[in-house]
């Protein structure tokens, strides 16, 4: 097995069950458009940072973050189908765009009930957006998790 | 070396899908497409980068384009940005 760069795990930063990218509901994300990953039904709101990282992007409306870890890892994690449209209503950043954080701080609030009742799925899919640098990308769907409790994703570095 | 600007006129801004849209578009040529805006440049084919602009409706940006597939490539991305941003 050697050859192969260093294999990277990443936690859950939700609570909530682990589902197929596919299963997302979302065109764009189940073809890998923003690249490969998985997604979680949560049954908390809160998202808490899965590594140590710079938030390298969080939107104004605070539906999406994108974290970058110090291995060069871009992880996104957008919360909910098409929640842009709500324009930051029942969504609150935690954190700044540019600010460092550790595992487990906690990144954004949000209220999944006044989310679902303004039609919109709740459903979280997080993808790596640098996927091209990894020769694999292995992900866990079917997991009860809670933060930080287990492995989501694990990748293989190029 | 083709330059142009294009002023964003969706009211939700280039948000994760039409982040993910433009850098598709761009990645499919040779050559090296930038964006600018305000006093950041970065590559349209980085998608956390051009999410990083944080664009909205009204925002100006500016687009060079330098490479064999220049042309071809300043046209598609034109068409895209009108169509779709």
């Amino acid at each position: 097995m050697f050859g192969f760069g260093k294999t990277i795990e990443i936690l859950s930063p939700l609570e909530g069950k682990t589902l197929p990218l596919s299963e997302c509901g979302d065109e764009a994300f189940a073809g890998e458009m923003l690249g490969k990953g998985l997604a979680i039904l949560p049954s908390k709101g809160l998202v808490v940072a899965p590594f140590d990282a710079k938030v390298e992007v969080l939107f104004d409306t605070a539906h999406a973050l994108s974290l970058l870890s110090e291995d060069g890892l871009e992880f996104l994690i957008h919360i909910g189908i098409d929640t842009v449209k709500l324009k930051g209503r029942h969504f609150k950043a935690l954190v700044q765009q540019g600010a460092e954080v550790k595992a487990g701080d906690p990144l954004i609030e949000f209220d999944p009930q006044a989310i679902q009742q303004e039609g919109y799925s709740i459903i979280v899919p997080m993808v790596v957006c640098n996927s091209a640098d990894y020769v694999r990308i292995e992900s866990f769907p079917g997991r009860n998790i809670r933060p930080l409790d287990k492995v989501i994703l694990r990748l293989r570095k190029k | 070396m083709i330059q142009f600007e294009y002023t964003i006129t969706d009211p939700l801004g280039i948000h994760a899908r039409p982040a993910a849209e433009l850098v598709k578009t761009a990645t499919a040529y040779r050559s090296s497409i930038s964006i600018q805006y305000r006093d950041k440049e970065i590559s349209a084919k980085k998608m956390i980068a051009l999410m990083s602009l944080g664009l909205k409706q009204s925002d100006k940006i500016k687009l060079s384009i330098q490479g064999e597939d220049e042309i071809e490539a300043a046209e598609e991305l034109k068409h895209f940005l009108q169509e779709k941003l």
